[in-house]
């Protein structure tokens, strides 16, 4: 099983109580970017391109314990920059686990084992590995030999030690599907929970405009990664939203369901757009003009299928119709059926 | 306006332009420039006084439409509205400008994809 029940359970009755409470928007992954300074410098990423006095501010733990609390999300998500740089990320995530939230803590794993002393292993807290294939592959889109290397002693470290790990995954118009699937192998075999995948998508600002997939050649690779599928592959995420990816499925954007909170405040529209700040959790929800967003809607949106706007979907999908709870309930115990 | 927005490619960088806006259309352009350039900007207003930071929020249809910067060595950020606005020099290094994946493409040949 790739996600443990208690965290399906908890998921699962939260989005089940919104539901019944006739909540319109409400968060179920909370994106939590502490800092956006990173000890790599991968040429798609947008979110390190920043003045050096932005590259130092951090927040504080209990800046992130209030936005936590505020938020209300079941999971937190905390990627970056690179979270392990944080000098106070063990007490951010001790913090959170205390109050019972479910942590990705996302990393590229470089300073992981050096740092896995500072975390006590936990349900609550997973360790995300930045892995975007196999070694080559991997070293190519972070830019930096040997990458791959140092990652993936860190997840056996990890696992060693007890510690929940997963990897997650963005993959450009570059993929090789037969190489991809040789890299699911390759986790799977290391021994991690499951494996979380998405496609590349233009942050607003990034500079790698030509790799990312549009709509039609992103279902065309999910069929040529997922058709077939081994049965030792687990995927830690939606089985709605994989089959959203191969095209399966069609979802308009939940933008709110992955709300994000970083230095500059909760940002407007989502994790990728950057259209803007709100002060409270409370003014994000209720002042961003949500249907200005989406495909057809926004043209930066036009070919996102990117999981922070689409896999709250895919889960809103499972919890407020028998259709999508069925479905949910096929594609997990077959998810090789037309 | 002192350079023509539109007249910059997507390509080029907008590292060292200075922008003074002689209408509202203008203005809002040069605000938007600002808020998506990856650098620090200097704002010059009117009263003379010139505020250098990171322009990382800007409201442009609320009452009083105001720009939001961190500035180097402050904690909180300073809040400018748009009719203090005399003129905006892409003062700061674009971080964003040459690090391309084509840049880097052309540094490091890509692995064979097959198999």
């Amino acid at each position: 099983m790739a996600v443990p029940v208690s965290q399906m359970y908890t998921v699962a009755q939260y989005a089940l109580s919104q539901h019944l409470r006739g909540v319109k928007r409400y968060p179920l992954v909370l994106m939590l970017e502490p800092l956006f300074r990173c000890n790599l410098e991968c040429a798609g990423c947008g979110k390190i391109q920043y003045p050096d006095h932005i590259l130092n501010r951090r927040l504080t733990p209990e800046q992130c314990w209030a936005a936590a609390d505020e938020c209300g999300a079941p999971i937190v998500s905390i990627p970056g920059g690179e979270p392990l740089i944080h000098p106070e990320m063990p007490a951010i995530a001790e913090g959170l686990v205390k109050r019972k939230k479910y942590v990705y803590l996302c990393t590229n794993a470089i300073l992981l084992e050096r740092k896995l002393q500072d975390y006590t292993p936990s349900k609550y807290l997973t360790f995300s590995i930045h892995m975007d294939g196999l070694k080559e592959e991997h070293d190519h889109a972070v830019c930096r030999d040997g990458v791959y290397d140092v990652a993936v002693k860190a997840i056996k470290a990890a696992l060693a030690k007890g510690f929940r790990v997963t990897t997650n995954t963005t993959l450009f118009n570059d993929a090789a599907p037969a190489r991809v699937r040789r890299f699911f192998d390759e986790m799977m075999e290391l021994g991690v929970e499951g494996m979380m995948i998405s496609p590349g998508y233009s942050y607003e600002k990034a500079p790698d405009q030509h790799s990312f997939l549009s709509r039609d050649r992103t279902h065309s690779l999910f069929v040529q990664l997922l058709a077939q599928r081994k049965r030792t592959w687990q995927f830690n995420q939606s089985p709605l939203f994989l089959e959203f990816l191969m095209g399966k499925r069609e979802y308009e954007c939940t933008p709110w369901g992955n709300p994000t909170y970083n230095i500059f405040g909760w940002q407007r529209p989502c994790y990728l757009l950057q259209d803007g700040y709100a002060s409270t959790f409370r003014e994000l929800m209720e002042e961003t003009e949500w249907e200005r967003y989406g495909t057809g809607r926004h043209e930066q949106c036009r070919d996102c299928m990117v999981h922070c706007g689409y896999e709250a979907s895919a889960v809103k999908d499972t919890f407020s119709s028998w259709g999508g709870f069925f479905g949910t309930v096929r594609a997990t115990l077959f998810p090789n059926a037309v | 306006m002192g350079s023509d927005v539109s007249s910059i490619s997507t390509t080029q960088s907008w590292e060292g332009r200075h922008l003074q806006p002689s209408n509202d259309k203008e203005l809002h352009e040069a605000i938007g420039r600002a808020f998506d350039y990856r650098g620090d900007v200097t704002i010059q207003l009117k009263t003379g006084e010139q505020v250098m930071g990171y322009v990382f929020d800007r409201q442009d249809e609320a009452p009083q439409s105001y720009v939001k910067l961190y500035l180097p060595e402050g904690h909180e950020p300073r809040m400018v509205l748009y009719q203090e606005i005399a003129g905006i020099v892409f003062s700061g290094e674009d971080t964003a400008f040459g690090r391309s994946w084509e840049d880097w493409a052309q540094k490091w040949k890509k692995p064979e994809a097959s198999s």
